[in-house]
């Protein structure tokens, strides 16, 4: 489904350097896999995630990426959407005066027109987004509210799950969604995560901590280091770094 | 003073320094001669498609500075509305404000040129719930100078809606030079919304004289988008306990060499006075704004709030704002606080619209939408919104 093959990435610093981040990546996953990243601070996790969503900031140096089959480098971040492609952010940014609903309603609308589909009314749309968000455990005030402009870091990520409930995407990426949840967020993320696992979508969950793969049982787990994958194996993999930490490696 | 006088010997440069960014030489070259009246049947069917569309207003036509009754919704007024030409009650009035004329070169032109305008009195106690809408068209063939005066006499506990709109039916190059005064006695309530749209060539400056006693309430909200050459002077005097005055304004100047200014000055004489000033800009291409907000704190108004803020965003690398605030406080026992950001459209927000499958397109505008916002939700009236959301349109 997902084919990353010797892919390379850099990024200009603020003196205008180019830092090389990700050296050569390759993975692949499967359709109906969840396949979890875990590695310490800077090795290119996020990096890996915001390339492959087509972050403007990050120049692809080498490599190829393909989902079902299709070059996506090429594509512009809003046509990686329409393949189905979501990330979920690690930091979600905040939009000041552009309302919740409205954005959603204006990207499920989008994504549908680019796949040839017509618009979903407003009545169809309400109910839909009413239903989903009792499922993120936020209130309904929060889709009359611009978007993530003062949510806490919770509701925050609460509002990214949404967005991945509404958009029903084929490939989704979680970067470090685990990051600043409690129990309950957590436990509501691992709920909505498996509730969209069937035998198409693929997953790629990005994280340092194990906690959140006992909510999301990965298929694979990838350690990631330097800008590579050094070491990839089954969920245990996850249960020996949480013991043992990344120096061993 | 004729304008060949005022050239000679009131046209403010550079040195002063409330015009410090603003070379006034182009103006040394008009002649601008006065506006003559014209024959309101030509303009019945432009008139007409210019009503609001939503909700009611009672309409009041100014055509080149001239107010036009046969144009105008007189049988619509209540007769508790007193509303006539200001030459009418000129001579007689002990309304009209004294003019600074070194701080205010162009109202003082306005004061000794002032061809017509409307006068409007409610009476204390009188709530008029249909807004005016002052409308003021342009046109003609050759160059010409308007300097309309309006005065608006608010009673005790009087309310009042304006809707002060300028609109252009000419491309040729004009002066439109206005003096608006509004008198607020005691607990009166007042709601004004400016909406400029001059032709392309057009100069245009507006000065909008407040006054408020005790209680009374102000809330003016401005938009700006045409003219060649734009400024606003808004000063509000808090004379009395208790009074507020929330103003905002949003301009967009989008062609190259056009210049939008307000200079907004609010002076609080008396305690527990509150006032705010929020102002937000879109510029394109090669144009220039300047906000310049003066907020004056007498020593003893004590126990006051007062905001500041001024907010640009600029969509191309030639648009140049200059955003100067400034405070001067006698008192000690006072709130304010005030913030000015100028900066580019955020590249993180553009690329989170984008992963969610929204178009670069429709990601842009939704995010100067998003800007502009905060101005626009102040409209309570329909008809207002439409027309302002008409005016702004995204490239």
């Amino acid at each position: 489904m997902l084919a990353i093959n010797n892919l390379h990435a850099s990024i200009q610093d603020e003196k205008q350097q180019t830092k090389s981040i990700l050296q050569g990546v390759n993975l692949h996953i499967k359709p109906g896999e969840v396949h979890a990243i875990m590695g310490p601070n800077g090795s290119g996790k996020s990096t890996l995630a915001n390339v492959l969503a087509g972050h403007p900031d990050y120049q692809v140096t080498a490599g190829s990426v393909t989902l079902n089959g299709e070059d996506i480098l090429s594509l512009e971040p809003e046509a990686r959407a329409a393949r189905g492609l979501f990330l979920a952010f690690q930091y979600p940014t905040d939009i000041p005066g552009v309302n919740n609903m409205y954005f959603l309603r204006t990207a499920l609308n989008s994504i549908r027109k680019q796949k040839n589909l017509p618009p979903l009314d407003a009545a169809d749309f309400l109910t839909l987004v009413k239903t989903k968000i009792k499922e993120v455990g936020l209130n309904e005030t929060f889709l009359h509210r611009a978007v993530n402009e003062g949510f806490s870091g919770g509701e925050k990520k609460r509002n990214e799950v949404l967005q991945m409930l509404m958009l029903e995407p084929s490939f989704i990426i979680l970067d470090e969604t685990d990051s600043g949840l409690d129990i309950d967020a957590l436990q509501m993320v691992g709920r909505c995560v498996n509730s969209l696992r069937n035998g198409e979508r693929g997953m790629l969950v990005v994280t340092h901590y194990q906690r959140l793969l006992d909510y999301i049982q990965p298929d694979v787990v990838h350690v990631m280091a330097k800008g590579q994958i050094l070491k990839s194996g089954d969920k245990t993999l996850a249960l020996e770094l949480e013991e043992k930490g990344y120096s061993w490696l | 003073m004729n304008w060949d006088t005022f050239v000679k010997t009131s046209l403010p440069t550079r040195k002063q320094e409330r015009f410090k960014y603003t070379d006034f030489t182009f103006l040394a070259k008009k002649t601008f001669p006065l506006a003559k009246p014209i024959d309101p049947a030509r303009l019945r069917k432009a008139i007409h498609q210019h009503r609001l569309q939503r909700g009611d207003a009672i309409l009041l036509v100014l055509v080149n500075g001239y107010f036009m009754r046969a144009l105008s919704d007189m049988t619509k007024l209540p007769k508790q509305v007193s509303v006539c030409n200001l030459s009418e009650v000129k001579t007689s009035t002990h309304w009209t404000l004294p003019i600074d004329a070194n701080k205010y070169p162009f109202a003082n032109l306005n004061t000794s040129l002032c061809t017509d305008g409307v006068f409007l009195q409610l009476p204390d106690h009188y709530e008029l719930e249909m807004p005016i809408h002052l409308l003021s068209i342009t046109l003609g063939e050759e160059e010409f100078a308007a300097h309309p005066a309006n005065l608006f006499v608010l009673g005790e506990k009087s309310k009042l809606t304006v809707v002060e709109e300028y609109f252009s039916c000419t491309d040729q190059a004009y002066l439109m030079n206005i003096v608006t005064t509004c008198i607020l006695n005691k607990h009166a309530d007042l709601t004004y919304y400016k909406i400029q749209q001059e032709g392309k060539k057009a100069t245009h400056f507006s000065h909008l004289f407040i006054q408020q006693k005790q209680d009374s309430h102000v809330r003016l909200t401005s938009f700006a988008f045409g003219g060649t050459f734009a400024r606003d002077e808004i000063a509000v005097t808090l004379q009395e306990t208790g009074a507020t005055c929330h103003t905002a304004a949003f301009y967009h100047p989008q062609q190259d060499n056009q210049y939008i200014d307000y200079h907004v000055d609010i002076h609080h004489m008396a305690p527990l006075s509150q006032s705010d000033m929020l102002y937000k800009g879109i510029l394109e291409n090669k144009s220039r704004a300047v906000f310049n907000g003066k907020l004056q704190v007498e020593k003893d108004a004590q126990k006051i709030v007062a905001h500041q803020a001024n907010h640009n965003l600029l969509l191309s690398h030639e648009a140049e704002v200059y955003s100067k605030p400034e405070l001067e406080i006698y008192a000690d026992d006072v709130k304010c606080k005030h913030g000015a950001t100028t900066g580019q459209i955020d590249q993180e927000a553009l690329f989170y619209l984008r992963a969610r499958g929204i178009e670069e397109k429709t990601a842009r505008e939704m995010l100067l939408e998003g800007f502009s916002e905060e101005i626009m939700q102040r409209i309570t009236h329909a008809g207002v919104k439409l027309r302002v959301e008409e005016m702004v349109q995204w490239r």
